[in-house]
């Protein structure tokens, strides 16, 4: 039978493999030899034995190819890294942009990608964390929604008794700063949690010491951390001591945990067992206060949808009739655990919750960095390797293979690739202590090592190497060898077109930073700018806790300190500006009964206003000559002060109406009536918008107190103020705070990550710029005799440098115009998360293109009156 | 002294062995039948390209033929260095396998 030559030759595949294994003529003689048995099988034995013998060959012959390879490439490597060296020497400042570049492009996002593996790990380290949730309460009263982190205290037995889903549910209870004492010893706490035995089977508290099954399910039993447990005991064991809390409270040390990770919202030293206050604490059975964390682990494969659909109308089966009356409800509803801290925006939660929105950005940033970073890499490669076009050129001629260049170039590619990631990884070692400052995180370099992060290198330098690589070695292999080498190739075209969509891009990316980081900026000053209604300067707080009574001797208090020459004014209140307040339902008469509002409610003496400069909008402030304004005992009737807000939502129309109208406050059930309305104020931070608040003179309540001091000499007073406090509080550990420092606590994070993102920033623009300032340097050399020409003609240097200036502008502010409407989109989405913030002005957008086209002038206008102004004799006579 | 290895050696005797007619697919048949084992096109380029790189053989390119498709066959012939080689190692291999050491094979 005849055979067709196709039929009768090998199949493709297999030819394929063998020419990704075998060079020139290596490949003929393999061919060859396969095709000449594929043949003869063929003929003998038919077409199905032919191609089984034939694939199984090619299988075993895969290593001898491998090994042959590597023992004959050796020389090759040695001979390529040997011209790679030279070029890079030859071109040493070129090959440090191309290489700083990308180095600090790596670095940028393996920080980055660290920082947001780290805050999205909170609380996935609890063994069977996506079955574990957090019970969070919605309460709706009248017209509006509030949803609480916390519910109340009969919830969770409640669940684990009438659910059968529910495998465990236990409560935390955090309660802040609490006096610890052990012989000498005393210590203010503030990570102090009282919380359910089951709690500990729900969470995974890693025990060193002690039972995590039995260690807190007595009253008066307490577990701490390693490192409270030393502060202590030092090197005695802590089991068996017995601590006293609270001034009273007796506890029995029952376990010491390893110290709890960073990663988790609840972050305790102490936990104590809940029991323990159960007899003094009247809430247990009050499914109206929100207090309790309730947490709760769902049996294995119990749908989450589901049993949140079965909470609908535990409220009502409990204390229905009550909720009637208040004319309000209650809906539960499940967070997953590990969702808590990045999406949790819930009132009262634990601990500010992660910012979402900036891991995202910080995310894109890094992104972006990376692709500036790519970009450059690739464009300067290109502008490289038209100066190797000869070097390719001889190699073709002397019989060297596109496939052989190929993987010449990528291998070059590959070898700037490590170095630069070599140069990461050190690079990031050293600038951790500068970014843990920055991101308020602890890393180190066992961190870095972890598997994730490793891999992650890899993939980038796998990804860049490859990426960035595979463009310059397309190009260049592409040449005619002809061509090249009768230098025709010099003024060629190629390249122009490519340059510049890389130079735009690589801008377009720089304005996208630039622009966001104006903003951010922005947003952070106009937050510290905003008039807060209350002035937060020069107040020294010190929170008075526990039955050490500024209820009763508040004025004895303040006159003490009032003594002090440094102290200018004095006042208590049951809180203060940026550490929130409790609300509570209030109604008010003359209007329809079941209308309810829920507000704010903030304890004052007479002299917290004036202290605090607020205003006054209408009535009267608390007045000490008025027998009535304070609130002796809950049979009296309270004479209350509302803001702006509140009027607004009750309706009442002018300040000046709310004047003599009666509320009732959910707040012990008593009615009173609005004597003055004060001007708004933000007594949170600006991130919430201003709620209707309610002020009483209820000195039952009253827990800290409010010290104006002198500027002056600062620290000698604070050790004044220490000195006083010791003698008010014996044994009481001194816990003053400055009210301005704790109250931009709140804006840390944004100015963390205004920090983080500017630092970014500034290394996209420069990377930018280092590539800008490559490409032109390269082109200006291109360009040489073109510019000795046209001076020749008789084009002055100042022209010239303009014209050459303007070529690279003009592509700059393409970029920034490209790059407007993306930023402008991409920043009022982020601005929605506040509820007070600035506008994207077009402003932003003149100022970042007017800083990117500084740079780019700066970076391009040296090369160009460098190249404008070189001799036309001596630049033509070069070639 | 640079001593062949073992795929060097068989794979070089077998083209001393084939003389005129040494080339890729004659040298796998005779050295899997020499040695009894299957070799592939691989396990045999291997040695070949060492042997060539070491000056013991020459690769000399044939005419091109049908039965190949049109490829040149690749012939391989012994050099003076090659057959030096190769009788080196045979005068080792009697020195190493002594009367006494045959004798306890037997």
């Amino acid at each position: 039978m005849k055979s067709f030559p196709g039929k009768a030759g090998l199949p493709r595949t297999g030819k394929f493999l063998l020419w990704l294994f075998l060079d020139g003529i290596d490949f003929e003689e393999a061919v060859g030899d396969f095709e000449e048995r594929h043949r003869a099988i063929l003929a003998a034995e038919g077409s199905f034995r032919a191609a089984f013998d034939f694939w199984t060959m090619i299988l075993r012959s895969l290593p001898g190819f491998i090994a042959a390879q590597i023992s004959w490439r050796f020389q090759m490597i040695r001979n390529y890294l040997k011209i790679a060296y030279r070029n890079m020497r030859k071109q040493k400042a070129f090959t440090m942009i191309t290489i700083g570049g990308l180095t600090a492009g790596i670095v940028c996002c393996l920080l980055i990608f660290m920082y947001v593996a780290r805050e999205t790990s909170y609380d996935r380290h609890h063994s069977d964390y996506d079955r574990i949730f957090r019970v969070a309460e919605e309460v709706k009263s009248g017209s509006t929604t509030t949803s609480f982190a916390a519910a109340g205290f009969p919830l969770a037995p409640a669940l684990k008794a009438e659910y059968p889903d529910v495998e465990e549910a236990a409560r935390a209870f955090p309660i802040g700063a609490r006096l610890f004492e052990f012989g000498e010893k005393k210590f203010y706490e503030n990570r102090v949690s009282l919380i359910d035995q089951g709690l500990l089977q729900i969470l995974s508290f890693p025990f060193i010491e002690g039972d995590p099954r039995s260690a807190l399910s007595r009253p008066n039993t307490a577990v701490l951390t390693r490192e409270t447990a030393r502060k202590y005991f030092g090197a005695d064991p802590a089991v068996g001591k017995t601590i006293k809390f609270n001034g009273r409270i007796l506890l029995e040390i029952t376990g010491v945990l390893r110290d709890t990770p960073a990663t988790t919202h609840l972050k305790a030293d102490w936990l104590i067992s809940l029991e323990t206050v159960r007899a003094t604490f009247g809430e247990f059975e009050n499914w109206h206060s929100t207090m309790a964390y309730t947490y709760i682990k769902l049996k294995p494969r119990t749908s989450a949808e589901r049993f949140e659909r079965g909470l609908i109308g535990l409220a009502d089966r409990h204390v229905g009739g009550e909720l009637k009356s208040l004319g309000q409800s209650y809906r539960y509803f499940l967070q997953p655990v590990a969702d808590i801290h990045l999406k949790s925006k819930l009132l009262f939660e634990i601990e500010p919750a992660g910012n979402a929105g900036a891991l995202a950005l910080l995310t894109a940033a890094a992104v972006l960095i990376l692709i500036i970073a790519g970009l450059n890499f690739i464009g300067l490669s290109t502008a490289r390797s038209t100066r190797r076009a000869k070097e390719i050129g001889l190699r073709k001629v002397v019989g060297a293979e596109r496939k052989q260049l190929f993987s010449q170039l990528l291998g070059e590619s590959a070898l700037l690739t490590s170095l630069s990631t070599a140069a990461a990884v050190l690079g990031t070692i050293l600038l951790f202590p500068v970014f843990n400052r920055l991101a308020g995180t602890s890393f180190a370099v066992s961190d870095l090592l972890k598997s994730g992060n490793l891999l992650f290198l890899a993939g980038i330098w796998l990804a860049t190497g490859f990426g960035a690589g595979i463009y310059p070695a397309l190009v260049l292999t592409s040449f005619k060898p002809a061509a090249t080498l009768k230098g025709s190739f010099q003024t060629g075209r190629f390249g122009t077109g490519t340059r510049k969509v890389l130079i735009v891009g690589q801008f377009f990316l720089a304005a996208l930073l630039i622009t966001g980081t104006i903003v951010i900026i922005g947003q952070v000053r106009f937050m510290k700018n905003q008039d807060l209604g209350f002035s937060k300067d020069q107040k020294l707080i010190l929170p008075v806790r526990g039955n050490q009574g500024l209820a009763t001797r508040s004025e004895e208090i303040k006159a003490a300190f009032l003594k002090l020459p440094a102290v200018l004014g004095a006042a208590v209140s049951s809180s203060v500006p940026g550490r929130g307040t409790a609300s509570f339902n209030v109604r008010v008469f003359d209007q329809a009964a079941d209308r309810n509002w829920s507000m704010d409610h903030l304890f004052i003496d007479p002299e917290f206003l004036p202290l605090y400069d607020i205003r006054v909008a209408a009535g009267r402030p608390f007045r000490r000559d008025m027998s009535t304004d304070m609130t002796r005992n809950f049979d009296q009737a309270p004479a209350f002060l509302i803001n702006e807000a509140a009027v607004q939502a009750f309706g009442f129309g002018s300040p000046d109406k709310a004047i003599g109208q009666r509320i009732q406050t959910g707040y012990g059930g008593r009615t009173g009536v609005i004597i003055g309305v004060v001007r708004d104020f933000h007594y949170f931070g600006l991130q919430q918008e201003i709620g209707g608040l309610v002020m009483e003179w209820l000195p039952q309540d009253f827990n800290s107190l409010t010290v104006r001091i002198q500027t002056a000499g600062l620290s000698d007073t604070v050790a004044v103020v220490q000195r006083e406090w010791k003698t008010l509080f014996p044994g009481i550990p001194y816990a003053g705070f400055f009210l301005d420092e704790d109250f931009n606590k709140q804006y840390q994070a944004d100015e963390r990550l205004w920090g983080i993102a500017r630092a970014f920033t500034i290394l996209g623009i420069a990377i930018s710029c280092l590539g800008l300032f490559g490409l032109a340097a390269y082109v200006a050399e291109q360009r040489t005799r073109e510019i000795g020409i046209r001076k020749v003609l008789g084009a002055s240097t100042s022209g010239l440098a303009f014209r050459f200036t303007g070529d690279f502008v003009r592509l700059v502010l393409l970029a920034n115009i490209l790059a407007a409407p993306a930023a402008w989109f991409i920043m009022n989405q982020w601005l929605r998360g506040y509820a007070y913030h600035t506008r994207v002005t077009p402003g932003v957008f003149v100022l970042s293109a007017v800083l990117s086209l500084g740079l780019a002038l700066l970076t391009v206008g040296y090369q160009s009156i460098r190249a404008a102004g070189t001799d036309p004799a001596v630049s033509l006579r070069n070639e | 002294m640079n001593l062949l290895s073992r795929s060097e050696e068989i794979v070089l005797a077998a083209i001393w062995k084939l003389a005129n007619d040494a080339y890729g697919v004659t040298i796998r048949d005779r050295v899997s039948a020499d040695t009894g084992m299957p070799w592939s096109f691989g396990g045999v380029y291997k040695p070949l390209k060492q042997l060539d790189h070491r000056g013991f053989v020459e690769k000399i390119p044939g005419r091109p033929s049908p039965e190949r498709g049109g490829r040149s066959k690749f012939y391989y012939r012994l050099t003076p260095d090659g057959r030096e080689a190769l009788r080196d190692i045979r005068r080792i291999h009697q020195a190493v396998w002594s009367e006494d050491l045959e004798k306890s094979f037997r």
